[in-house]
């Protein structure tokens, strides 16, 4: 009787509870997986949206196949990695694979601020530069991201927009941590290039 | 504009979403997949990566196998250049097979796991490591060889290194056979030898060394150099007898030795045709006989290095100077050695045709 008594407390209250213990609870009981939809419906659809799913109802489409998909997957969650970078993975790959299905390309909202721009064009090195760089709109920055290549994009939606770590990046992209690195480097880079090229400018 | 009530619309549909999750799950009986299928996966795939190690481990065992026993050591015999050597004994199917398998090591390294975590070039290393460390270790146990063998015996269209061995080295017009002298019979001057087609051949082993007396005798599969001294008689002039080497357990030692050995030889020939040609110049005649007695009719291929001796101008002279033009025309065309011959041939003529005045 007790236990059933803190099933349901935790059930209501799961506030305190970490994914991992969440997802031990969504095992033996499915309602528990509605916290874990609840938590990261919001994230993961900004994240669906800025790697290019525009339309609302591919959008919710794509995220309840993500969910259903974590649902399936659960036991192979490896609890070496953090939840969130294993949920993000499935994200990612899903919005990929909706990418491929349609036969288009993503179309971006990356709902950049000019602190995004600040952050993503931002170098010690380039100080000066960076004034000028902020100067640059956030709709332009969304343009020339949505022109680069998409292992370029991705690692930088990650990194500037959703603000995940080296270490993160790698779980979510399976990715060595030092291509990580490169490929940001070369993807701020493309879009220094990409922006000069078109003269883009407020 | 458009991404502020898209933000919205999200906000509206968050708690449908979850909903909708949950009732598709209890509509359709979605069920999370049993742990074990995870774990056959994982091992499935570390499993097939053991699989690549293993038969890139095997490729490298028959390319060992292969290499060592190319006979590098006598590509001056069977071939013009090193490199058309290697051109025929690369084995390409093998080489293929691990290239084929780094990639697909390297492949399934990538999916198991924590695969992703590691760069190319250190999955890649690892997997060659264990493949070649693999392929050296089975190389000493015998099983290049044996992989190569069963598979030349068992699929007629795989070209094992040991037929690609017989079929360069079975060349009687090349001055190359393989075979064993029968057995029970006396080291005279001539022994019976049977190539491995079979053919029964009078073996000349006055030419021979101890060393090649010896193999010879062993009662093993030898390779021999020299000429066919007759084409009516099936005679066989050995300048040079070699183990055929083809067995797994044979050391670097022994090709070592092997490779000295046949050195010496050529050496040897190169020296007595040099002292051939400084004789030539001093007294056609008798160094003529000097040959003649040494070496055979048709000396056309003993060792390439004789091949190359050029015939010196006076023998030329000599030889063609009671001779029509059009022989002489045809004595021209020969190459170096045969012309040499010649002129030993006629050097022998004159001496008859005087000894009988």
């Amino acid at each position: 009787m007790s236990l059933y008594r803190t099933i349901v407390d935790m059930l209501h209250n799961p506030v305190d509870m970490s994914d991992e213990e969440i997802v031990t609870m969504a095992l033996t009981e499915k309602a528990f997986f509605g916290h874990i939809v609840s938590r990261y419906e919001e994230k993961l659809g900004r994240y669906v949206q800025r790697l290019g799913i525009r339309d609302g109802e591919d959008m919710q489409d794509v995220l309840q196949e993500i969910f259903i998909k974590v649902y399936k997957n659960l036991n192979g969650f490896d609890t070496s990695l953090s939840f969130s970078s294993w949920i993000y993975r499935i994200a990612h790959n899903e919005a990929i694979s909706f990418y491929r299905k349609k036969h288009v390309r993503p179309e971006g909202h990356l709902v950049a601020t000019p602190e995004d721009v600040f952050a993503i064009l931002a170098d010690s090195q380039e100080t000066q530069e960076v004034a000028f760089d902020k100067s640059i709109n956030s709709d332009v920055l969304n343009t020339a991201i949505e022109t680069l290549h998409e292992k370029y994009r991705a690692v930088l939606v990650l990194r500037f927009f959703e603000h995940k770590e080296y270490d993160e990046i790698s779980d979510i992209l399976k990715i060595p941590i030092g291509s990580v690195g490169t490929l940001i480097h070369r993807g701020k880079q493309q879009l220094r290039t990409n922006i000069k090229e078109n003269h883009i400018r407020i | 504009m458009n991404t502020e009530h898209t933000q919205q619309n999200m906000q509206n549909t968050s708690s449908q979403l979850q909903a909708s999750v949950l009732e598709r799950i209890e509509k359709e009986h979605v069920q999370p997949m049993p742990k074990w299928q995870f774990v056959l996966y994982e091992y499935g795939i570390w499993c097939l990566w053991g699989l690549s190690v293993v038969i890139g481990a095997i490729a490298v065992a028959v390319m060992v196998f292969v290499s060592m026993h190319a006979g590098f050591a006598f590509y001056e015999a069977t071939h013009e250049t090193p490199l058309s050597f290697f051109i025929e004994v690369l084995p390409y199917l093998w080489i293929m097979i691990f290239i084929v398998m780094a990639v697909l090591a390297y492949s399934n390294m990538r999916k198991t796991k924590k695969g992703y975590k590691y760069p190319l070039w250190q999955i890649l290393m690892s997997s060659l490591f264990f493949s070649v460390l693999g392929g050296i270790v089975l190389h000493y146990a015998g099983v290049g060889y044996l992989i190569d063998h069963a598979m030349g015996s068992k699929m007629p269209m795989y070209p094992s290194f040991e037929a690609t061995e017989l079929r360069m080295w079975q060349m009687p017009e090349e001055g190359r056979i393989v075979g064993r002298i029968e057995e029970k019979q006396p080291m005279d001057a001539f022994v019976r030898f049977v190539d491995i087609d079979d053919n029964q051949w009078l073996l000349n082993t006055q030419e021979l060394m101890s060393e090649d007396i010896a193999t010879l005798q062993s009662g093993k599969r030898v390779k021999v150099l020299g000429v066919v001294t007759s084409s009516s008689s099936e005679e066989f002039h050995g300048c040079g007898v070699f183990a055929w080497m083809m067995d797994p357990d044979v050391s670097l030692k022994d090709m070592k030795n092997e490779r000295l050995a046949f050195v010496n030889r050529i050496y040897q020939h190169k020296e007595r045709s040099l002292l051939a040609k400084s004789d030539a110049e001093e007294n056609p005649v008798a160094t003529s006989l000097a040959l003649r007695k040494e070496m055979p009719e048709n000396a056309n291929m003993s060792t390439r290095a004789l091949e190359e001796e050029s015939l010196p101008t006076n023998t030329l002279e000599f030889m063609t100077t009671d001779m029509a033009s059009a022989d002489m025309q045809a004595v021209q065309a020969l190459p170096a050695v045969q012309r040499k011959l010649c002129a030993e041939l006629k050097a022998i003529q004159r001496i008859e045709a005087r000894m009988q005045e």
